[in-house]
């Protein structure tokens, strides 16, 4: 770092302050909107400016009432990020590696790199409150909270592939208890051994609660409009059933799949109702209910457990592969 | 409102595609930034349109949050306002002479500074505002909260643009100066 880069205070810097701050306080008309969008885009150090003042002026919008918003947006939003890719990790501080530039400094104020990140350590330092120190542990004990779920994560989604290359490809790997017992419970189930197909199921739901270990496998066959559900962590309660339910962008109201047994496949092929992307967004939850299942049609509690689907083999192999 | 440390450990869910983190975002902090952009924009059909263009935006970039520079909120309610304040301008560039009490209205009917949660960097702001010169800070309160460009500004105020072109800039130095940053 040169001490030149510390001096932003010149003419043309406090021009390009004022700018951004108009900017951000929404002052502007829609031509030198645009131009200072065009601005931000090609300069990083004026984007840093206008962040600065999102930040200082953004606090008022704690005094802004909120207003709930009509039910029916999230259920647009949900459809619109359909197929949308986030742009990926964010850098939290010492957490992972930083995008370059600026260089990141693991503490803030021992190294400052550059001149952004001088600038943020002042600002970092300016906003410092007396509970900075305990933001900083919270942070990071987010931070390890969130590298525990997503371990979970991991745990659950290789526990259920496992499970289904040992049903679809070694059913005798698995221990009794787990081995598939075709048994009908409702007049749509079939024996199991109809359902595998060579391939692994493509599709498979971890029903938990609260992250906890799998309580519920559900898996989808999607050519075949095809769902199996099995109880794999879930307390047997006696004289109760466990029951199946659906909830999508197209259906917000929960759909019964129907009732899981104990030691049972319970295996649904009337999912033609549903189309694809409606199952492959779909939330899938688990309620307890009087033997026979929910009287009322609708569950009769919160879900116990809930999951929903993530794909575990591409959507397709390369054409190649032998 | 969740604390700003389960935002940020919810944005850096949704930056890996966790649509469940997504959601608990959005149930979190949907209110906040649709009363910001109503304040704004004043037609609830134009601030559900801001609300589902600032959700996806939130998906898509979450990770581009960087929370040595900005709070969750603080992030989410630029994106929020950027696109009420762009709508805005495209629809009512010259309306206010169209409804100058409605806006008015709108303006006075409710205090912003009703007592409500405070954060340190709230107060200290605060502290900085009243330390404006009233005109000073009504512009820049007004732009804030309603959103107002120079134009209407100097349509209220009965002023010169450029002299509210003034009062912004010497309020906004004033603040830059008073927070020290």
């Amino acid at each position: 770092m040169t001490p030149d880069q510390n001096e932003r205070t010149t003419l043309d810097q406090n021009d390009k302050d004022v700018l951004a701050a108009e900017y951000v306080l929404g002052t502007l008309d829609s031509e030198d909107r645009a131009n200072v969008e065009m601005l931000l885009a090609l300069d990083p150090d004026f984007a840093a400016t206008v962040a600065k003042w999102e930040r200082r002026l953004g606090e008022l919008s704690a005094l802004v009432e909120s207003v709930d918003p009509p039910n029916d947006t999230w259920e647009w939003i949900k459809v619109r990020i359909a197929g949308v890719q986030p742009s990926g990790q964010m850098w939290l501080p010492g957490v992972n590696d930083p995008p370059p530039p600026p260089p990141a400094p693991v503490v803030a104020e021992a190294s400052p790199a550059s001149a952004e990140a001088a600038a943020a350590s002042a600002t970092v330092a300016a906003s410092a409150t007396d509970d900075a120190p305990a933001d900083v542990a919270a942070l990071k004990r987010s931070v390890s909270r969130w590298r525990g779920l997503a371990a979970v994560g991991a745990l659950a989604a290789a526990t259920a592939a496992a499970f289904f290359v040992a049903r679809d490809v070694r059913p005798d790997l698995l221990p009794a208890n787990m081995r598939p017992v075709p048994k009908v419970v409702e007049k749509e189930v079939v024996r199991t051994v109809e359902v595998p197909s060579p391939k692994m199921a493509e599709y498979v739901a971890v029903l938990q609660k609260d992250g906890g270990p799998p309580a519920f496998l559900v898996t989808l066959d999607m050519e075949k409009h095809a769902l199996s559900a099995r109880m794999v962590g879930a307390p047997a309660e006696a004289g109760k059933n466990y029951q199946l339910w659906l909830t999508s962008s197209a259906s917000p109201e929960p759909q019964s799949l129907g009732i899981v047994g104990e030691g049972e496949f319970t295996v649904r092929r009337n999912l033609a109702a549903y189309d694809g992307p409606t199952l492959s967004h779909a939330t899938f939850m688990i309620s307890l209910e009087p033997a026979g299942g929910s009287a009322t049609g609708k569950p009769s509690g919160p879900p116990m457990f809930t999951g929903r689907l993530m794909q575990l083999t591409p959507p397709a192999f390369p054409s190649q592969t032998p | 409102m969740s604390a700003p440390v389960e935002l940020v450990w919810l944005l850096a869910a949704v930056a890996k595609g966790d649509e469940e983190a997504f959601e608990r975002l959005y149930a979190a902090t949907s209110a906040k930034l649709y009363g910001v952009a109503l304040r704004i924009l004043r037609r609830p059909d134009l601030a559900d349109e801001v609300l589902q263009e600032t959700y996806l935006k939130i998906w898509r970039s979450a990770g581009d949050f960087n929370p040595r520079l900005a709070t969750p909120i603080t992030w989410m309610v630029a994106i929020a306002r950027n696109g009420a304040l762009d709508l805005a301008r495209k629809k009512r560039e010259t309306s206010i002479e169209d409804e100058p009490q409605a806006i008015e209205t709108a303006a006075e009917e409710r205090d912003p500074l009703a007592a409500r949660e405070m954060t340190d960097d709230l107060k200290r702001l605060l502290g900085c505002m009243g330390s404006l010169e009233e005109d000073h800070r009504r512009v820049l309160l007004l732009a804030y909260y309603n959103g107002w460009s120079r134009q209407q500004l100097a349509t209220k105020f009965e002023k010169p643009v450029n002299t509210i072109k003034t009062w912004l800039h010497r309020g906004l130095i004033q603040i830059r100066e008073c927070l020290g940053a």
